[in-house]
């Protein structure tokens, strides 16, 4: 009889633990802030959203970007408007990734979590005419990314700030664009973005004797001189 | 029996066979040996003024305890063996011909089907290639040719009781009939990274007419595509006057 009360403790134990775990799996809300559900982001967004690469894996910076952006974005990530084409690797990663969150309250929680880090930013680079970068970033990215690249988040344009992007990404996101890989019927903002980088773009730098490659670069290191602020 | 998961593959019942017999077999030993451990440990408990006895498994009386119930397991194993033979070789060893072909490319952490176009075949510009969402048509032998992207994966099909590796740099093929239509899950079944359990997909299961009408709907654009290239309007760029002047 002695071994009686120890053996009673474990089986009270493992089945409260069993209980536990069932209601962990029962899809509550968790209430965590949007500090501990980044958590989950740091494997590969790094401690402070700034992007890493691990092995071939470049991820980009997300910290900086405006709150509405990130939520619309892990949005479409968890409900197959982006990340969701057969091509898309990165894409497809980050989609399972939005799907961890748990309804809108902790992708609201960790985006505003995010909006608050530092924006990593990058120095314009030398190799570029900056000037061409400007005449095409006036010509066509501004109307909707806004003068100073300060985003605009009227329900009909919703383009974000890219001051906070890093250069590779955005070449690698005009790319996806271009391709068809990012923006489609069921991601109208995506589309918007489509005709501009696809189309208008390289007929303006034809315009002004640039490459397609010269534009995009040219562009970037121009958006990397701008403030971002309205 | 509805609570277990649906076997709708030509071959899920005699997997599920050979689940039976050997949970039978094992379950029928589990209780016998419990039942004589349970047993023994009643019946020579301590007792007053008896002297635990040093068995020492020497003499043959003792030693029949292990080598009958030896014997009887072995018989039992090849029970199994021979049970799970036939299985093996109609489910892993024989390639029926394939009615229809499916490309699956497991990365991280999503499925992309290939399927055959309107002109029946794989490979070709008119493949219809979806993520996360593999059609196929009833009765039909299936055969799907299984490869990765970037790590190890399992292409799992529980109702099916199909589960096949896929390994980056191979490919290989598997096979299954479906028997009931229906809109099944489909799982990763080998931890492959942070988004493993994300990793879900779904098979449909449908009649002929319904898959040609599938079909019919993707090619003329409305799309099971989330990011096929959109038919997007003319380029609206800033009028040039916009251009600044220099
Ligand atoms: C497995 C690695 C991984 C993890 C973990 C991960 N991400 Fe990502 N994330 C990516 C990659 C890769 C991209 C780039 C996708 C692309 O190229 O389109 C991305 C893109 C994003 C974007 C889009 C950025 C933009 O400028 O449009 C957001 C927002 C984002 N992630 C938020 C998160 C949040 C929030 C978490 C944590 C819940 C998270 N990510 C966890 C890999 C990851
Ligand atoms: C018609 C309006 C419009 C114009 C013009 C436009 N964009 Fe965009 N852009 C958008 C919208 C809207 C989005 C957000 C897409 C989404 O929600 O997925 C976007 C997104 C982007 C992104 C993705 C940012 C991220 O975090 O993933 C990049 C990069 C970008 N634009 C660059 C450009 C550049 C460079 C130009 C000029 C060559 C340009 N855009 C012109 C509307 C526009
Ligand atoms: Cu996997």
């Amino acid at each position: 009889m002695r071994t009686s009360l120890p053996f009673a403790f474990a089986v009270v134990a493992t089945l409260a633990m069993s209980f536990m775990s069932s209601r962990a799996f029962a899809g509550d809300p968790s209430g965590l802030s949007g500090k501990q559900l980044f958590f989950r982001c740091v494997n590969c967004h790094g401690a402070d959203g700034q992007g890493l690469k691990a092995g071939t894996l470049q991820v980009p910076s997300i910290a900086g970007l405006d709150a509405w952006y990130l939520e619309g974005q892990i949005m479409k990530f968890r409900n197959d408007t982006r990340g969701a084409h057969p091509n898309d690797t990165k894409g497809l990663m980050m989609r399972a990734m939005a799907r961890s969150l748990n309804g809108d309250a902790e992708v609201k929680a960790v985006s505003a979590y995010i909006a608050s880090l530092a924006p990593k930013v990058e120095k314009p680079d030398t190799s570029a005419d900056i000037k061409r970068g400007q005449q095409l970033y006036t010509m066509v990215c501004m109307a909707c990314h806004g003068a100073n690249s300060q985003g605009n988040p009227d329900p009909n344009i919703r383009a974000p700030s890219q001051v906070a992007l890093e250069s590779w990404y955005i070449q690698e996101q005009l790319v996806k664009f271009r391709t068809g890989v990012r923006g489609s019927v069921k991601d109208l903002e995506g589309l918007r973005m489509v005709p501009m980088v696809r189309d208008a773009l390289p007929l303006m730098a034809k315009n002004l004797g640039a490459t397609l490659e010269e534009a995009d670069r040219d562009i970037l290191a121009y958006i990397n001189t701008l403030s971002g602020k309205p | 029996m509805n609570h277990w998961i649906k076997g709708v593959s030509s071959y899920a019942a005699d997997i599920d066979g050979l689940f039976w017999l050997v949970t039978a077999l094992i379950g029928f030993w589990f209780i016998v040996a419990q039942g004589i451990v349970i047993y023994f440990a009643l019946k020579y408990r301590r007792k007053e003024g008896v002297k635990a006895a040093y068995i020492t498994g020497k003499t043959w009386r003792e030693l029949s305890w292990v080598f009958i119930p030896v014997v009887l397991v072995v018989m039992c194993d090849g029970w199994i063996d021979v049970a799970t033979a036939s299985v093996w070789h109609n489910v892993k060893e024989t390639l029926p011909t394939a009615d229809h072909k499916v490309g699956v490319m497991g990365q991280q952490w999503a499925w992309t089907f290939s399927h055959e176009g309107p002109d029946g075949k794989l490979g070709t510009p008119d493949d219809i290639v979806t993520v996360d969402d593999l059609h196929v048509v009833v009765n039909k032998v299936i055969h799907v040719d299984l490869q990765s992207k970037d790590v190890l994966h399992s292409f799992s099909i529980p109702v099916m009781r199909f589960k096949q590796d896929t390994i980056p740099g191979r490919s290989i093929t598997g096979w299954f009939k479906p028997t009931v239509p229906g809109v099944y899950d489909v799982q990763c079944a080998e931890i492959c990274g942070l988004g493993h359990g994300y990793m879900a997909a779904r098979i449909t299961v449908q009649t002929q007419a319904d898959y040609d009408a599938w079909m019919k709907a993707v090619a003329a654009g409305a799309t099971a595509l989330p990011g096929a290239p959109a038919a997007s309007p003319a380029p609206a760029a800033a009028p040039a006057t916009q251009v600044p002047q220099k």
